[in-house]
């Protein structure tokens, strides 16, 4: 064994002895999961392990996982927790009966919170083996550590998929619960969804928890948008505070297909998204927003890719975040054009109101362009609440943590604005109303260059 | 309803005196324009009113309906019944302009013990004053002021006059790039608004807007002083002979410029 490999070896002994346990444990029910895919995927672990800054590796290094890696999290592979019902889930999530709902329990498929009401879908659990099962065949174990691991431990999951030309009438909704446990736990939740050509639906992916442990999301979604496809995907992250989550998505488009997604991430001990968009034919387009929030010692990294390896592709990043206390926010944007990418046009942006000067975003979009006729744009702003928009505000007679609920709430908008699913709109809409912290501005007067900070009420 | 008496005020950075000893006073059922050139101070006598940071009250007092003005912070003065129609209104990115002067409105009417409106009686009066103004109903649905043109700003920042009724009205430069058509919306809204009750002060470098709002009296700030005072007909003279010739009118010199 090579010296690196053994390093690597000691310091994630505990997530090789687990996949022993697991293995075994595999055998034994007989379970239908592909083993082969699983054994390559702890071999590639085993030869990279968890990403960390000190390799030099740009894209993680403003999120250090080593709080992640110095863990040790329990995997209840014979977890069966099913002591929920809709009414909790509801309570922490959008969930609504009129909709096509698959829900999954500490990763594992939960028959009973789960239903399928539109005709040319098919949901299934990932136990439930498909034989034509593209599992694995779009999030590329070699890419990170995250996903490798993850899909060592596949133990269940769930797969949608959207009949050719079939048009989904109700929303998908997939709801990524976990629940308290006793140890820190890791959960490997999977989803893969696979659109056929010229089909159509609304997915929302939910990741939430109703506890407030230092549990371990460590989740892959695998998506692939056949031709002519279009995807209105929207994901809510919004765990305990002080718990991981390491969420990585791979979409592969086809010609013609359209995938649109909205997230809106709340931070935690540390969280992070990894969403690689490849537009692998000509005519594919993505527009992809985020909305995140950050406070106390939060952190959230966003981290996405795109690849345009087709001409006449169409890409558009816009993120905003609302960083409070001494949180911390990560964006990072790349977009690849390809030399064979002409005629495609890609756009990127990311914004931040910083409510305190303890808080720190680092924002970097970027663009790696090798075609000669294309269109491309990007920016990134960081700032505090402007003083006159305050003044204008109070001006009107607006006291002053109104106002400063009326620009927070204001920035925000722009990103749920974009959101077509009437009920998750009105859901987040509800949410920055009532159980965003209220916070009243501090520095009105105070200071020009920097606006000043915002102290919660 | 507004005393002014003696009043100095500083750009609070750096301290440079541009109200050198304003003294005024408005009754109810008035209409006061303040002219002047730029510099003159005419838009710091504005902001001073509203209590805009920027700017400190070195000495003086302003008395509002027999109360001490500057102690209060510039929401409680929009409670009180002074409204600033801003010279550069600002755009609010995300918030509507319903939401955002029906929040007004309800914060008012809380003040005075009056009961809030429905969202449906508010819409009511809403849309009747947005097309008094001829602004287009979608316009109004949109973020505050965003996207607007200059004209369009300014009779947003009437449409909210009208709707709040304020009892001291304080326009600064609202004629300040506005065409012919958009400069009688504005001042058709004015005239709408002024009553026996309430009071104008009209801030304005030209004559222009005195040809549709006629004021009760006119005011010639010059290098932070009031240099002169007058009936409608000082603006014409105005028009006619110019500032220069006020200046050579008062005793004090021109001095430096200040920032208006």
């Amino acid at each position: 064994m090579k010296q690196k490999e053994l390093a690597v070896e000691n310091k994630y002994s505990r997530y090789l002895t687990q996949y022993s346990e697991f293995e075994e444990w595999v055998a034994n029910n007989s379970s239908p999961l592909d083993d082969s895919l699983r054994s390559e995927a702890i071999n590639e672990f085993r030869r990279i392990g968890f990403p960390t800054a000190k390799r030099g590796n740009e894209a993680w290094k403003f999120t250090n996982v080593n709080p992640i890696a110095n863990q040790d999290f329990d995997f209840d592979f014979k977890s069966q927790d099913a002591e929920l019902n809709s009414k909790m889930i509801s309570e922490v999530t959008p969930y609504y009966d009129q909709w096509n709902t698959i829900t999954l329990v500490n990763g594992i498929y939960n028959r009973v919170l789960s239903r399928t009401l539109d005709a040319g879908i098919v949901i299934k659990a990932l136990r439930d083996k498909d034989p034509n099962c593209s599992l694995g065949t779009h999030a590329d174990v070699k890419s990170n550590g995250f996903i490798a691991i993850n899909t060592a431990f596949i133990n269940d999951g769930a797969e949608i998929l959207v009949s050719n030309n079939y048009q989904c009438a109700a929303p998908i909704n997939i709801v990524h619960i976990s629940t308290g446990n006793s140890a820190p736990r890791v959960t490997y939740p999977r989803t893969l969804i696979i659109l056929e050509s010229n089909s159509s639906a609304s997915i929302i992916e939910s990741y939430i928890s109703i506890n407030s442990d230092s549990q371990f999301t460590n989740a892959v979604t695998e998506i692939a948008v056949g031709e002519g496809a279009q995807l209105n995907h929207y994901r809510y992250l919004h765990e305990s505070p002080s718990g991981f989550h390491i969420g990585s998505t791979v979409v592969d488009q086809k010609a013609d297909s359209s995938f649109k997604t909205v997230s809106y991430s709340k931070g935690s001990k540390v969280g992070r998204n990894d969403l690689l968009v490849r537009l692998n034919d000509a005519g594919a387009s993505c527009d992809i927003r985020g909305l995140y929030f950050t406070e106390g010692d939060e952190h959230i990294d966003n981290h996405i890719n795109v690849d345009h390896a087709a001409p006449n592709t169409y890409s558009n990043q816009y993120f905003k975040g609302i960083l409070a206390d001494t949180s911390r926010a990560v964006f990072s944007g790349k977009t690849l054009i390809r030399q064979i990418a002409q005629k495609s046009e890609a756009l990127q942006g990311d914004k931040n109101l910083i409510l305190s000067e303890g808080a720190r975003v680092n924002t970097k979009p970027s663009l790696e362009i090798y075609a000669d006729d294309i269109q491309a744009a990007h920016g990134a702003t960081a700032g505090a609440i402007p003083d006159d928009q305050i003044m204008y505000m109070l001006a009107r007679g607006l006291d002053m943590e109104t106002a400063t609920s009326f620009l927070i709430q204001g920035f925000a908008n722009e990103i749920i604005d974009s959101i077509t699913l009437k009920e998750f709109k009105e859901y987040l809409l509800n949410y920055f109303d009532i159980s965003m912290p209220k916070f009243r501005f501090q520095g009105f007067g105070k200071g020009k260059v920097y606006g000043g900070p915002v102290e919660r009420v | 309803m507004l005393e002014i008496k003696d009043i100095h005020a500083v750009v609070a950075e750096n301290q440079t005196e541009i109200l050198k000893g304003i003294n005024l006073s408005v009754k109810a059922g008035e209409v006061h324009a303040i002219m002047g050139p730029n510099g003159s101070g005419k838009s710091t006598l504005a902001n001073v009113l509203a209590g805009q940071p920027d700017y400190e009250v070195s000495s003086g007092t302003i008395e509002f309906k027999k109360e001490d003005l500057l102690s209060l912070p510039p929401d409680e003065r929009a409670l009180k019944g002074i409204f600033l129609a801003f010279q550069y209104p600002m755009e609010l990115p995300g918030v509507r302009s319903w939401q955002f002067i029906k929040a007004a409105l309800d914060a008012k009417l809380r003040y005075t013990n009056q009961k809030e409106l429905t969202a449906r009686e508010f819409d009511k009066i809403f849309k009747e004053t947005t097309a008094s103004m001829d602004i287009s109903e979608d316009l109004m649905r949109r973020s505050v002021n965003e996207g607007f043109s200059g004209g369009e700003k300014k009779r947003s920042e009437m449409i909210q006059m009208l709707m709040l009724s304020p009892d001291l009205a304080v326009l600064d430069e609202t004629d300040s790039g506005l065409d012919i058509d958009a400069l009688k919306t504005v001042a058709n809204g004015v005239n709408q608004h002024r009553s026996k009750n309430n009071a104008v002060i009209l801030v304005t470098h030209y004559q222009r807007l005195l040809n549709y709002i006629k004021p009760d009296y006119v005011h010639v700030l010059i290098n932070g002083k009031i240099a002169k005072s007058g009936g409608p007909e000082l603006a014409k003279e105005l028009e006619s002979k110019g500032y220069d010739w006020v200046k050579e009118v008062a005793s004090e010199k021109d001095g430096g410029k200040g920032k208006s």
